[in-house]
């Protein structure tokens, strides 16, 4: 127990970030009850079996050869035999599962295609450290052939060199800094978020004042959490031919215009500290890449106010989706995501724009409400275009659904280009496979491996 | 049911962008008009009315209650506030003591900022619904989803809302209230 969090029973992905630099997804459809309990059991922490077990949030002074985490679907809780009491006590988003890929509701616009998967199981390693991923997937294999589990699709991923995604940025900068939590903290001039915000139950306290298990029994509900799991493929030859285009037509730099559309410069340095370049004549340091504001704030009451945007723009992915302190409707600082995603597909090469390959972005949206937190956060913040003044006719450069011709995205910049606005952003994200998934704790796993 | 979809995410025009600081030259400036497509309905209206009409367990509490408001007036009053989405809000006895409404405007759709409702106004809500006639189970905090369905159960949606303003937030309004 540390810090009233017991690591012991909460899996490993969900409060650290494993900076493993492989990883492989199974999507799994569990064809009998009986076979998907024996499968939940033996991957169980302290199960007799072999390995792969499920990974815990457990401290460790010797980072493990691999890591193991596992989510269920309402489907796949439905066929583990869940009674239908407790499959009720589900929260309506869980139980019905996905929406549209840009969060509209009611599946306005279709959602993800990707098959419809029970379970989802996920691995990572360190190959370059220690080759460990084919030796377990051929023991994960001979499990799903003895449980009866059907591998319906799997989804490798790698790290990208010095933790960029394909659009090469720098990723997995600002996680939410949860109270209680083991890690060291970083200062991020947003107040603390709640384990109670991501875990379930255990008498934790959400930001609202509450806690999500809702009507769920903590022996299923203890510690554990939600979480959308997503393919996303990311089209990056659009996203280089609109920064050259861009720059071309703007005079702006293209790596200016990168940084305009993402709050970030590439290597993660913020605009709102940097405006001018990506290595200010100051040197940020590490620990303080992430401590920044929008306007000032109660604690920080000298901060530069960029209320205009000037320095990073209203509509920027990072400031949309995580405005901080700045003025939004609704109250501030209260709709957090932990995000664990890994690129897959090989890295993009200017040189060879056209070379066939499909990459993009696939990993967990970690939340302990899919309505209150992920939902919202794509489909109000990133989809909708009053959340705050100067974004109207927007949705967000990257999670947003452009409209067909090319999206709105405005740059102001105080000069006499200012405001410059870009009409042709082209969709630069696709989302092709996503699940909702429950992630129980270990105490969880064990209630669904003993169900009868 | 309260909740109101409205397509917000094509442009109904080119929106309330801060005025430029500096007029724009020719090229950027000829991007602008093009990003003003009339691709959405016209007019969109932001705001949305709540009518929520909360029966008394007893007329004869009616007085005790409003002066529970009116002692928690500076709280309600912050914590409206700090919602930056609420135009107008006031609580009204209905004449008998029957029953007491809550009137407001609001920007955007009550299921999506529920739980920033939650967090600012649970407090006095767990304490206006213990005088309420079929309330929701209390703390609202702790079962949000049910205080959801009693609102919308007890709201008069049929009343048409007309504004003034139907595309401006109360973000909007604080953010050109100093130039005004």
């Amino acid at each position: 127990m540390t810090n009233g969090l017991d690591l012991a029973d909460i899996q490993g992905n969900i409060l650290r970030g494993y900076r493993m630099g492989d990883g492989r997804h199974f999507l799994l459809h569990l064809n009998d009850a009986a076979g998907a309990r024996q499968f939940v059991a033996a991957v169980t922490p302290g199960s007799a079996a072999s390995d792969p077990n499920v990974t815990t949030a457990e401290e460790w002074n010797d980072k493990p050869a691999y890591t193991f985490n596992v989510g269920f679907s309402f489907s796949g809780m439905s066929t583990l035999g869940v009674p239908p009491a407790v499959l009720n006590a589900f929260p309506k988003a869980f139980r019905r599962g996905p929406l549209g890929p840009y969060g509209e509701p009611d599946g306005e616009s279709g959602s993800a295609s990707g098959p419809t998967a029970d379970v989802i199981v996920s691995l990572y390693t360190d190959e370059n450290r220690s080759p460990q991923l084919e030796r377990l997937t051929k023991q994960l294999r001979e499990m799903f052939t003895r449980f009866n589990l059907k591998e319906l699709q799997t989804q490798d991923a790698r790290a990208l060199a010095h933790h960029r995604v394909h659009f090469g940025y720098r990723d997995g900068i600002a996680q939410p800094q949860i109270s209680g939590a083991p890690g060291r903290p970083v200062a991020d001039l947003q107040p603390e978020a709640r384990p109670g915000d991501f875990l379930l139950g255990c008498g934790y306290t959400n930001a609202f004042g509450g806690n999500y298990i809702g009507q769920l029994p903590g022996t299923l509900g203890d510690n554990a959490t939600y979480a959308s799991f997503r393919i996303m493929v990311q089209d990056v030859r659009a996203f280089d031919d609109f920064l050259t285009r861009t720059a071309d037509r703007t005079g702006m730099d293209r790596e200016l215009v990168a940084a305009k559309l993402m709050g970030r410069w590439r290597n993660g340095t913020p605009l709102v500290l940097s405006p001018e370049a990506p290595d200010p004549q100051h040197p940020i340091s590490p620990d303080a890449i992430n401590r920044f504001d929008y306007t000032p704030g109660p604690g920080h009451p000298a901060f530069y106010d960029d209320s205009e945007g000037l320095r990073c723009p209203l509509g920027a992915h990072s400031r949309r989706l995580n405005p901080r302190g700045a003025l939004v409707v609704g109250k501030q600082h209260t709709h957090r995501l932990i995000r664990r995603g890994m690129p897959f597909g090989p890295p993009f090469d200017p040189d060879e724009p056209d070379d066939g390959h499909v990459r993009g972005l696939v990993g967990y949206f970690i939340c302990g409400d899919f309505e209150t937190q992920f939902e919202f956060i794509l489909h109000t913040w990133g989809n909708r275009d009053f959340a705050t003044y100067g974004i109207r006719g927007t949705t967000d450069p990257f999670v947003g659904r452009q409209r067909p011709g090319g999206g709105k995205f405005t740059i102001r910049t105080a000069g006499t280009n200012d405001p410059v606005v870009l009409t042709d952003l082209p969709q630069l994200v696709e989302t092709s496979t996503e699940v909702y998934c429950f992630i129980p704790g270990i105490g969880g796993l064990r209630y669904l491996a003993s169900l009868t | 049911m309260i909740r109101r979809r409205i397509d917000l995410t094509e442009s109904a025009s080119a929106g309330r962008q801060a005025p430029p600081a500096a007029p724009a030259p020719a090229a950027p400036a000829a991007d602008a008009p093009a990003a003003a497509p009339a691709a959405g309905p016209l007019p969109r209206q932001v705001q949305t009315g709540l009518n929520l009409l909360m029966p008394m367990k007893s007329p004869a509490q009616m007085p005790g209650l409003l002066q529970l408001i009116k002692f928690a007036q500076p709280t309600i009053d912050q914590a409206l506030a700090d919602l930056h989405s609420v135009h107008f809000a006031r609580f009204l006895p209905v004449p008998d003591g029957s029953g007491l409404w809550v009137i407001t405007t609001f920007d955007g759709d009550l299921n999506d900022y529920l739980m920033d409702f939650v967090a600012a106004l649970g407090d006095v809500f767990n304490v206006l619904l213990s005088y309420i006639a079929g309330a929701p189970p209390l703390p609202v905090q702790r079962y949000p989803r049910e205080f959801c369905q009693f609102v919308a159960d007890h709201n008069l949606e049929e009343v048409n809302l007309w504004s003034a303003y139907p595309d401006v937030t109360v973000v909007d309004i604080l953010h050109d209230l100093p130039a005004l």
